[in-house]
């Protein structure tokens, strides 16, 4: 396997403040449909603004934070042109999530020498379309998750290739949180001080599995480098739609709600263990009276939490105008994705997270970018001016 | 103290030690007193401040370009970040530069000694902003020695200059308050100026705990090449030298800058 992960940092924030430009350095929350937070900028995150918080928690965290509704229509356009730039070039192209998505590069390069050229073509191309604003950071290696984590680790406009010998190395320091994990797994672990992919991996196999279950183990596998799914340019083939019939019909919400959600109970839990989760769905209802409303629900990220499902479920049941009492629901899952890390932010911050560094982040978000640090570059450099070059210290979009 | 006494003091300590821990109670000879100077490097200049520059306070150095205020200053930084307060941990110190005319060469401050890591540089823009930054700087308790490179670049305009001496008092006092020494470089005032209705403002020589005057005296040749310069240092206020007395310096810039003190 050869994957190229290409990932635009905040990309939904980055769209929105293009925009808005004088959003810019300020925190920010975009909501979805439901008015629960999709995408929050560093300085939202940083005062505690987390996704699939409402709007009203949002605000309570961090009391200047700025609300908007998330154009869903405008991004979906963006990363459909996002996709299909990384798709020019005739490699298979799988979109993992907004502004982040997988090339498989099996069929022209598989070492490090023949990667770079590729993916810096692929990188100049795509911070051509979006701009310099939205530069993305690619990483490659033989695995979806590990060219992730590259690519997590590379600043924006940079690339982070790793090498099947130095897999281990790079993977073992690695926070826990980069696994899509749920949070209670995430947090079961932590209380049992590991913390690190390597801690992870190195654990008993049957251990894992009978305290996390299948995807306990599957992530196990990937944290110990091996990691062979596919890159599958279509999406994954959803289970079979579930009909549910009422008997007598029913004009109530609570009925048919757990009556969705039985239906969903299985598949969800199914696609929980392969690491999966839920990202079209579609309720069609059928009224005694012969007419049918079709319900579309898209999530912002793939789902597989039952009160998340739930959460958007309810709300699209209520503002459906009901014209008689419901006879038949069908359920069905359009499309399935690969789950996001929850706390993959969290995982970025605390990758630099000395003193200094977050002094000149909180200055520099006052001040701008005017705060370095002088790196070695070239020892032996003939002249003393290019053995050594400044860093900036905080840029906020990389955090 | 006799016998019975000294068992008396004995068992109440070893009391308030059960209860309270090994540390509550120590001997007056264990406690090393913490360090309220910095070392400049140069021992003989040392012992004429009495010890080096004190910390939680302003030192001034005054001099022309090429007099070795700034390779001194470089010398104090990297003092500062290896002085620990307590000798056992191994931690280095934060320092930073406050470096307004953009001239800082990391080549020569890696030179000098100073761990890169722990410097952070700052390059605002002159006048009230740069102030305001000082000002957050040695309010975030993070950093241990400051380096102001320089003063005339900072009151480079009136308006700057005016709210800098007013802010001087709650600087002196901020810098108390989070143990950190504030080094700030100054240049002699040009001739030219006297023939200028402008004053400047001595608001510095009277907040700042130390000032030293630097003064090149010769260039230091070995077999026909530079290896370096000779200085003067001269002690204008200090709370613990005398004022008036002067110490040679030595700077040699080969491979890495060393400093001597004889000659």
């Amino acid at each position: 396997m050869s994957v190229l992960c290409c990932r635009v940092p905040d990309f939904l924030i980055g769209l929105a403040e293009r925009q808005e430009p004088k959003w810019m350095g300020r925190p920010l929350a975009l909501l979805d449909a439901n008015e629960r937070v999709s995408a929050a900028s560093p300085e939202a995150r940083l005062s505690g603004v987390a996704v699939q918080m409402s709007a009203r928690q949002a605000q309570m965290r961090c009391p200047d934070v700025l609300l908007s509704l998330l154009d869903t229509a405008a991004c979906q356009q963006k990363q459909s042109a996002f996709v299909g730039t990384l798709a020019e070039c005739g490699l298979p192209v799988e979109a993992q999530t907004w502004g982040v998505a997988y090339v498989d590069l099996r069929e022209v390069a598989r070492t490090g020498r023949t990667v770079q050229p590729i993916c810096a073509e692929m990188g100049k191309q795509v911070r051509r379309l979006l701009g310099d604003t939205l530069a993305p950071s690619l990483g490659w290696d033989t695995g979806k998750l590990i060219a992730r984590a590259a690519s997590s680790c590379a600043r924006p406009g940079h690339m982070r290739l790793v090498e099947h010998s130095d897999e281990e190395r790079f993977l073992n320091p690695l926070s826990i949180t980069l696994l899509p994990l749920p949070e209670l797994a995430l947090q079961q672990l932590t209380w049992l001080g590991i913390t690190t992919l390597g801690q992870f991996a190195r654990l008993p196999a049957t251990a894992v599995w009978q305290r996390f279950g299948q995807a306990g183990k599957l992530a196990q596998q990937w944290a110990r480098g091996r990691d062979d799914r596919s890159v599958s340019p279509t999406a994954t083939m959803a289970p079979q739609p579930v009909s549910v019939d009422f008997d007598p019909p029913t004009a109530l919400h609570t009925p048919v709600l757990e009556a969705a959600l039985s239906a969903l109970r299985s598949p969800l839990s199914s696609l929980a263990h392969q690491l999966q989760g839920c990202r079209r769905l579609r309720l069609d209802l059928r009224f005694v009276e012969g007419s049918t409303r079709v319900i579309d629900c898209t999530f912002v990220e793939p789902v597989s939490e039952e009160s998340r499902v739930r959460a958007t479920v309810s709300h699209q049941l209520q503002i459906l105008e009901w014209p008689a009492e419901l006879e038949t629901l069908r359920v069905t899952l359009l499309e399935t994705g690969e789950l996001v890390a929850r706390q993959l932010t969290l995982f970025e911050i605390e990758e630099e997270s000395s003193p200094l560094v977050e002094l000149a982040r909180q200055l520099s978000r006052r001040y701008g970018e005017r705060f370095f640090q002088p790196r070695l570059v070239d020892e032996r450099h003939p002249l003393p001016e290019r053995r050594f070059l400044f860093s900036a210290l905080a840029s906020c979009s990389t955090v | 103290m006799d016998h019975t006494k000294r068992k008396r003091l004995d068992l109440a300590v070893t009391r308030l030690q059960r209860r309270w821990g090994n540390r509550v109670v120590v001997s007056a000879r264990e406690v090393q007193p913490e360090t309220r100077v910095i070392s400049t490097r140069f021992p003989e200049l040392d012992h004429l401040l009495g010890g080096g520059i004190p910390l939680n306070a302003i030192t001034l150095f005054n001099g022309q370009t090429t007099s070795g205020k700034l390779t001194l200053a470089y010398k104090i930084l990297s003092s500062a970040q290896h002085a620990s307060a307590t000798s056992r941990l191994p931690c280095l110190h934060s320092v930073a530069i406050l470096d307004l005319n953009a001239a800082s060469d990391p080549d020569y401050v890696a030179r000098c000694g100073i761990d890169l890591d722990h410097l952070l540089l700052a390059r605002p823009q002159a006048g009230k902003p740069a102030i305001d930054v000082l000002l957050d700087l040695v309010r975030s308790r993070q950093l241990r020695v400051l380096l102001l490179d320089s003063l005339p670049d900072l009151r480079s305009d009136p308006a700057a200059a005016r709210y800098f001496d007013q802010l001087l008092p709650q600087l002196s006092m901020f810098l108390k308050s989070a143990g950190c020494a504030l080094i700030i470089l100054d240049e002699p005032q040009p001739p030219w100026l006297e023939w200028l209705p402008v004053t400047r403002s001595s608001a510095i020589y009277h907040y700042a705990a130390l000032h030293v005057e630097l003064r090149r005296e010769r260039w230091i040749e070995s077999e026909g090449e530079l290896r370096g310069y000779q200085a003067q240092a001269r002690i204008v206020k200090s709370q613990r030298g005398r004022p008036g007395q002067v110490a040679p310096i030595a700077i040699e810039f080969n491979e890495t800058v060393r400093a001597r003190d004889t000659w």
